[in-house]
C-alpha cells in the first residue's frame, strides 16, 4: 500500500551524512511507490539552491573531490521532485543565511513551517526528522 | 517503537530510555550511529529493552567495524519498508 | 494521517535547532495538531525565561493553551531550581516523558 513519508531535514550537505541519507531514502521510498514530502529546515535550506559551479581548476585534490561529490544532494533533490516529490524550504532560515534571493533547484517551493510543514503533516503517514 | 538514530553520542541511550519506557524497542542505525551496532553496546541496549537493531548497509560499508550478531544490515529499500511497511511509532532522536 | 506530535528540545538556547523545535511546536499547535513540547537535556536552558525570541514564542504557546513541560532531573543536573522555570511550563519527572510520548503519533528531537 502506498504511504506518504515526510522527511524534515535539518542538516545541509557536507556537514554530516544526513542530507545524503535523507535524499537516498526519499528515492528508495519513491521506488517502492510511496509519496515523499521533504521540508528543508535549518541548514538544510542550503541544498534547496542551485549549485553555481566554478570554472577552471578546482584546486582540490581529486580524492577529496571524490569524497565530497556524493554528499552533494542537489541532483538527488531534483530527481525526487521530478518523480513527484514535494519539497519546500523554510524561507526564514534562508533569510537568516542571506540566501533567500538565490535560485532554487528546479521544483523546490518557498515555504514556512506554519504553512508548508503542517500541510505536509496533515497528509503524512510517517514523519522522520533527520538532524544533528 | 522504532528509534531512528544517526548520532554516535552515548546520551542517545538515555533518550531511548526516556522516550521508550517499557515499550518494545527497535533501532535503525545510520551514519556514525552504526557504531551502536558493535558488541561493546550489546548488553546496554539489551538492558534498555532493545529487541531489534537494523544497520544501514552503506553507512556500515564506509566504516571498518564489526557488528554484533544481533544486528540486521538493511539497504535503503529495506529502510523504506521498515519506516512505511508497518504502523510502529517512529521516534527521531 | 498524523494528528499528534511531540517536539523535544534538547539543544541549548544558542543553537538554532532549539528555536526550530519551538517554532515547529507552535506551528503544529496553531494548525490544530495535538502538540506537546518537552524541554530535556541542554534544552532545559531554553525554559528559564531568557530574554528574547524563544521565551516570547513560549509565552504565546502557553497563552494559547499549549502543553509544555521540562524534565526535572535535567534541571537538577544543571543546578537549575524548578522555581526558575518560566511560568506555565510544567516540571515533570523523567519517568512521565514516556507516557507523554505514548499519547502522540510521532516524536522528534530538536
Amino acid at each position: 500500500m502506498s504511504k506518504t513519508l515526510t522527511i524534515m531535514l535539518l542538516s545541509g550537505a557536507a556537514e554530516n551524512e544526513d542530507a545524503e541519507f535523507a535524499t537516498r531514502l526519499a528515492l528508495a521510498a519513491q521506488d517502492k511507490g510511496h509519496k515523499v514530502q521533504m521540508y528543508l529546515f535549518g541548514n538544510a535550506v542550503n541544498i534547496s539552491k542551485k549549485e553555481t559551479p566554478i570554472e577552471g581548476d578546482l584546486h582540490i585534490q581529486q580524492r577529496l573531490v571524490d569524497h565530497i561529490e556524493p554528499t552533494k544532494s542537489f541532483d538527488r533533490l531534483a530527481e525526487i521532485i521530478s518523480r513527484g516529490g514535494d519539497v519546500s524550504t523554510c524561507h526564514t532560515n534562508e533569510h537568516a543565511r542571506g540566501i533567500e534571493f538565490r535560485e532554487y533547484v528546479e521544483g523546490v517551493k518557498w515555504g514556512d513551517v506554519g504553512g508548508s510543514f503542517t500541510k505536509y503533516l496533515m497528509t503524512s503517514d510517517v514523519l522522520l526528522s533527520v538532524g544533528h | 517503537m522504532l528509534f531512528f538514530v544517526n548520532k554516535p553520542e552515548e546520551g542517545i541511550l538515555d533518550r531511548i530510555a526516556l522516550i521508550g519506557g517499557d515499550e518494545d524497542k527497535a533501532l535503525l542505525l545510520v551514519g556514525d550511529a552504526v557504531t551502536f551496532g558493535t558488541s561493546f553496546w550489546e548488553d546496554r541496549l539489551e538492558d534498555l529493552g532493545v529487541e531489534d537493531i537494523y544497520v544501514n548497509k552503506s553507512s556500515l560499508e564506509a566504516r571498518n567495524i564489526e557488528l554484533s550478531d544481533g544486528c540486521e544490515v538493511v539497504d535503503y529499500d529495506e529502510i523504506a519498508d521498515l519506516l512505511l511497511g508497518g504502523d510502529e511509532k517512529i521516534v527521531s532522536l | 494521517m498524523l494528528n499528534s506530535v511531540c517536539c523535544v528540545v534538547a539543544k541549548p538556547l544558542g543553537v538554532e535547532q532549539g528555536t526550530l523545535g519551538i517554532r515547529s511546536a507552535w506551528a503544529c499547535h496553531q494548525n490544530g495538531f495535538e502538540t506537546k513540547l518537552v524541554y530535556a537535556e541542554e534544552g532545559v536552558w531554553c525554559a528559564i525565561g531568557n530574554p528574547g525570541y524563544h521565551t516570547s514564542l513560549l509565552k504565546d504557546l502557553l497563552d494559547e493553551d499549549g502543553e509544555v513541560c521540562v524534565v526535572r532531573e535535567d534541571l537538577e543536573r544543571r543546578g537549575i531550581a524548578p522555581e526558575s522555570v518560566f511560568e506555565g511550563v510544567q516540571v515533570i519527572p523523567a519517568s512521565e516523558v514516556a507516557e507523554i510520548c505514548e499519547d502522540v503519533e510521532t516524536v522528534n528531537y530538536f
